[in-house]
C-alpha cells in the first residue's frame, strides 16, 4: 500500500514539474508579448513651419494589446526654437488628471480612460500641443518624449508598458511668418504676454508684437558682422520698467542709419513707422496719450539692406501724471495704508522722544 | 535739546519717561516691522497681464464639480430644515453629512440583539433630498451601543457588530426595499486622523483599516441594493501613507476622499497631481473617483468666511482645480451653528437664530456656472489674480479673481484678447455682488484684438464677457 501511494505521488510530480514549467513560460511569453506593446509617437512626424508659426502637433498611442487607463506624458524640445502654448487631451484619453503645464522647453499631461472598466485600447490621440515656432533652425530640431513618460495598463501591475516612442523632427525657415524678423529667445514672465496676431491674406506683413529680450539676441543665421550694426535696434527712452509721468512719452532709440523703425505701443494699441536720421536716432511721440498703467514697446527695425531686427522695452504710465489722462488714477498693485501707518509710528515716536518729557516736567 | 532736557529734568524722571515710552512704542515699532517685512514680501509678487487667445480651444470645463456641499454636526438634529429653500438655490449635487451615529439615535441594543432606527436620519436625508441633492453619508462615529466603553471615537467591542451596522446603514438607503436611492456615496468615518475623532491610525489597537475593513465586509453583505460606492480616508489632508495603505489593503475601494483646508489655492493643484502620481503604479486604482469631502481656507473659525475672502478663495480654488479635477469638491459647510453672531462660522448661511443671511461664499457657486464651455488657451496669470476663460456658443469669458491670503492686495490688470473675428463687440464686465457695466468694442481685421484694464479689488470675483454682434 505504502509503495503505491509513493509511486502515485511520484507520478503526480513527474506531471505537475514540467506541466508548472510549461505554464509559466506560458504566462511570462503571456507578458512579455503584452508589455511591450504600447507606442507613443508624434503626429506629424515631420513638420516645416516659418518662424512666428503656430501649429499643433498630436501625441498618438497605439496600445498594442495592452489596456491602458493613464498616460503620464512629458515631452522636451529645444526653447530657443519653439514655444509650447498649450497642451490638452486627445480624444481617445476623455480624463485630465493632470493639468497640462508648459515651460521653457518642456510639456506635461497626465490623462486617463473614461473609467477604469472602458480603458483604451486601439490608436488615436493621447494629447495635442500647440507650439509656436521662435527662431529658424539650422539643422532639424527634435519634439521627444522624455524618459519619465509613463503609460499604465491593467493586469500589468507597476509597470511602465511603454516600450517605444518616436518623437518629431521639425524644421524652422526663418522667411515667412513675420517678414522673417528674426526673434530673440523670450524670457521669462514675457513669455506669457506674447499676443499672436494673425495676418490676413493680402495685406503687408506687420512685425510680430512679441515681447522679447531688451538687448537685442544675435540668431545663428546672422553672421557676426551682421549682426554688429546692420539692423540693431535699441530703445534708449523710456528705460525698462521706468515709471514716467506724462501720459504721451517720447519714445527713442538707435538705429542704422537710414532704417525704418516700425513702433507698436502696448496695451493701447498704436502702430507707426519712423526713420532713423543719419546718426541712427530715431523718436516717436504718441499722439492719443496712453493710459495709466503698463505698456510694452515694440520696435522692428529695417535698414537699408532689408535686414530687419526687433527689440522691446515696457514701462508704466503713473496714473494723474499729466492732463488728458483718460482714466481714474487705479494703482497697479499694492495700498497706501502700510504706509500711513508707519508715517504714524514714526510721528508718535517722534512725540514720544521730544515733547512727552517737556509736558510731563 | 539734550542739554535742556537735562537740565530740567530729574534722571529718574528720564528713566521712567523712557522706559514708559519704550513699553508703549515696543508693539508699534514691532508692529510697523511686520508692516514693512509684509510689503516687500508683496512685491516680490508677480502682476497679471492675461492673454486670451481665441483661436486655441481646450478641452469642455465642468461645473458641477464643486455643487458639492458639507455639512458638520453643530448641532444633532437636521440643521438643514430650515434652510431647505436657500440650498436648494445653490443646485446641490451632493451633500455630505457626517455625524451619522452619534446624532441620529441609529443603533440601540436590545439584549444581545442590535436594534437599528433611522427615523431620525430619515429625516435629515429627506431634506437633503428635498434640496434636489443626493447625500453622502459619513459613517460616523461609533454607535454608542457597540463602542468600547460607550465611546463614540472608540472601536467596537465586537466588530462584526460595526460591519452589521454598515450593512443595515446600506440597505436602509440603497436598498430596493428601503429608500432605493442609487449612486450614494458611503464614505468611512470622518477624519479618522484627528484626536477630535479617534486619532486612527494604520496599525495597533485603533487601526483606521480594520475599521474600513469590517465596513467593508458588512457593505459586502447588503443584499437587494442599488449601485453604491464605499470609500475613504475622509482625513484631514491629503496624506500619501493613507491613500496607498487603503490602495493596497485589497478592500473594496470604490473613491478616494480626503479634506484640504488650505489658504493658498494652487496647493488643491499640487495635491491632485500627487494623488495621480502615486496611484500611477496602481492602474486599476488611478481613475478612481477622488472626493474632497470637505474644503475651505482655514479649518479654524474665522471672520473671512463672512467676507469676500472666502468667495475669492472659493473661485481661486475652482479655477486651480478646472483641469485635473477631483470627481467632487465639497465646499464646508451649509449653515452656520448656533451662538456664531460674531460672523466666525463656516456656514454660507448664517444660522436661523442669527438671521439666515447669505454671506459673500454663499453666491460664488452659480456665478460661476456661466463659464461653462470649451476653455481657451489664457496665459499671464499672476501670484494674486487667476482666471480661466472658456467658449460657448460664440461668447467668450473670462473668469477673473484676485485672492490675497495677505488680504488687501489690489491690481489693475491688462486683459487682451487675440484672434478675434472682426466685429462689433459687446463687453460685459461684471463683478460678484459688484458693478456691472457694459462696453462696445469694435475689433479691426488688421488686428483682430480687444485690450482692456479691468481693475481687480482685493478679494474679488470678475466674469468678462465678449459677444460678437450679428
Amino acid at each position: 500500500m505504502k509503495k503505491a501511494s509513493l509511486l502515485v505521488v511520484v507520478l503526480l510530480m513527474l506531471v505537475a514539474i514540467p506541466a508548472t514549467v510549461f505554464l509559466v513560460g506560458r504566462n511570462q511569453e503571456l507578458r512579455k508579448r503584452a508589455a511591450p506593446a504600447t507606442s507613443l509617437s508624434l503626429t506629424p512626424s515631420s513638420i516645416n513651419k516659418k518662424v512666428g508659426d503656430v501649429f499643433s502637433v498630436e501625441v498618438t498611442i497605439d496600445t498594442g494589446p495592452n489596456q491602458v487607463v493613464a498616460a503620464e506624458l512629458h515631452l522636451v524640445f529645444d526653447p530657443t526654437k519653439l514655444e509650447a502654448q498649450t497642451i490638452t487631451n486627445g480624444s481617445l484619453f476623455p480624463n485630465i488628471l493632470a493639468s497640462g503645464i508648459v515651460d521653457r522647453g518642456t510639456a506635461s499631461i497626465t490623462v486617463g480612460a473614461a473609467s477604469a472598466t472602458k480603458p483604451v485600447t486601439g490608436t488615436g490621440a493621447t494629447a495635442v500641443v500647440k507650439f509656436k515656432a521662435l527662431d529658424k533652425t539650422d539643422a532639424p530640431i527634435s519634439i521627444r518624449f522624455a524618459a519619465n513618460t509613463f503609460v499604465g495598463s491593467l493586469g500589468e501591475g507597476s509597470n511602465n508598458v511603454l516600450t517605444g516612442t518616436t518623437p518629431a523632427s521639425v524644421t524652422i525657415t526663418g522667411t515667412g511668418g513675420i517678414g522673417g524678423a528674426p526673434i530673440a529667445t523670450p524670457s521669462g514672465a514675457l513669455t506669457q504676454t506674447t499676443p499672436t496676431p494673425t495676418i490676413p491674406s493680402g495685406q503687408t506683413p506687420k512685425p510680430t508684437p512679441t515681447p522679447v529680450l531688451l538687448t537685442p539676441t544675435p540668431t545663428k543665421s546672422a553672421s557676426p558682422s551682421a549682426q554688429a550694426s546692420v539692423s540693431a535696434v535699441l530703445i534708449t527712452a523710456p528705460a525698462k520698467d521706468s515709471s514716467v509721468t506724462k501720459t504721451t512719452p517720447t519714445i527713442s532709440g538707435k538705429a542704422a542709419p537710414g532704417a525704418t523703425i516700425t513702433i507698436t505701443i502696448y496695451s493701447t494699441p498704436q502702430t507707426v513707422v519712423v526713420t532713423a536720421d543719419a546718426s541712427g536716432n530715431w523718436s516717436y511721440t504718441p499722439v492719443t496719450p496712453l493710459d495709466p498703467g503698463p505698456h510694452n514697446v515694440v520696435a522692428t527695425a529695417t535698414s537699408l539692406t532689408g535686414g530687419t531686427q526687433t527689440t522691446t522695452t515696457s514701462f508704466v504710465v503713473a496714473a494723474g501724471g499729466q492732463a488728458g489722462a483718460t482714466q481714474s488714477a487705479q494703482p497697479v498693485s499694492g495700498t497706501v495704508a502700510p504706509t500711513y501707518i508707519l508715517l504714524a509710528v514714526a510721528v508718535l515716536l517722534l512725540i514720544s522722544g521730544v515733547a512727552v518729557p517737556l509736558i510731563i516736567r | 535739546m539734550a542739554n535742556f532736557l537735562e537740565q530740567n529734568t530729574s534722571p529718574k524722571l528720564n528713566t521712567i519717561v523712557s522706559t514708559i515710552a519704550l513699553l508703549a512704542f515696543l508693539p508699534l515699532l514691532l508692529f510697523g516691522v511686520y508692516q514693512a517685512v509684509v510689503i516687500i514680501s508683496r512685491a516680490t509678487g508677480t502682476p497679471a497681464n492675461i492673454v486670451v487667445d481665441a483661436s486655441n480651444v481646450l478641452e469642455p470645463i465642468r461645473t458641477d464639480f464643486y455643487h458639492a456641499f458639507a455639512q458638520g454636526g453643530e448641532e444633532s438634529k437636521d440643521m438643514l430644515a430650515p434652510v431647505v429653500s436657500e440650498v436648494r438655490a445653490l443646485n446641490p449635487q451632493l451633500i455630505r453629512l457626517d455625524h451619522l451615529y452619534d446624532h441620529y439615535d441609529v443603533v440601540g441594543r436590545s439584549g444581545n440583539d442590535l436594534t437599528f432606527n433611522f427615523s431620525k436620519l430619515d429625516a435629515a436625508v429627506d431634506t437633503i433630498l428635498a434640496t434636489g441633492a443626493k447625500p453622502l453619508l459619513a459613517l460616523s462615529f461609533m454607535p454608542s451601543a457597540i463602542a468600547r466603553g460607550g465611546k463614540i471615537i472608540d472601536p467596537p467591542n465586537n466588530w462584526d457588530e460595526w460591519a452589521l451596522v454598515v450593512q443595515r446603514t446600506i440597505e436602509h438607503y440603497s436598498g430596493k426595499n428601503g429608500k432605493n436611492l442609487s449612486g450614494i456615496y458611503y464614505e468611512v468615518w470622518n477624519e479618522p486622523d484627528l484626536d477630535q475623532f479617534g486619532s486612527w491610525k494604520l496599525s495597533g489597537d485603533k487601526n483606521y483599516l480594520t475599521l474600513y475593513r469590517y465596513a467593508a465586509t458588512g457593505a459586502g453583505r447588503a443584499q437587494n441594493v442599488n449601485f453604491f460606492l464605499l470609500g475613504g480616508p475622509a482625513t484631514t489632508g491629503l496624506y500619501q501613507n493613507w491613500i496607498l495603505a487603503l490602495v493596497l489593503s485589497g478592500n473594496r475601494l470604490d473613491f478616494l476622499s480626503w479634506h484640504s483646508y488650505l489658504s493658498n489655492p494652487k496647493t488643491f493643484n499640487d495635491d491632485q497631481r500627487n494623488v495621480i502620481s502615486w496611484l500611477l503604479p496602481y492602474p486599476q486604482y488611478t481613475l478612481l473617483p477622488k472626493l474632497i469631502t470637505e474644503f475651505g481656507f482655514t479649518g479654524g473659525k474665522s471672520t473671512g468666511y463672512s467676507s469676500m475672502y472666502a468667495a475669492a478663495h472659493t473661485a481661486a480654488t475652482i479655477r486651480q482645480l478646472i483641469s485635473g479635477r477631483p470627481t467632487y469638491a465639497f465646499t464646508f459647510q451649509l449653515i452656520d451653528g448656533p451662538g456664531q453672531k460674531s460672523g466666525d462660522g463656516w456656514g454660507l448661511i448664517t444660522h436661523q437664530d442669527n438671521g439666515k443671511r447669505q454671506k459673500p461664499r454663499y453666491w460664488v457657486f452659480n456665478f460661476l456656472d456661466i463659464m461653462v464651455g470649451n476653455r481657451l488657451a489664457l496665459s499671464g496669470e499672476g501670484t494674486w489674480v487667476t482666471g480661466f476663460s472658456t467658449i460657448r456658443d460664440g461668447t467668450i469669458r473670462v473668469m477673473l479673481t484676485n485672492f490675497d491670503s495677505g488680504g488687501n492686495h489690489v491690481e489693475t490688470v491688462p486683459v487682451s484678447w487675440n484672434n478675434l473675428n472682426p466685429g462689433n463687440y459687446t463687453y460685459r464686465e461684471r463683478f460678484l455682488l459688484g458693478r456691472d457695466v457694459t462696453f462696445k468694442e469694435t475689433v479691426t481685421n488688421f488686428d483682430r484684438r480687444i485690450a482692456r484694464q479691468v481693475y481687480m479689488p482685493a478679494q474679488s470675483v470678475a466674469i468678462l464677457e465678449l459677444t460678437r454682434q450679428p
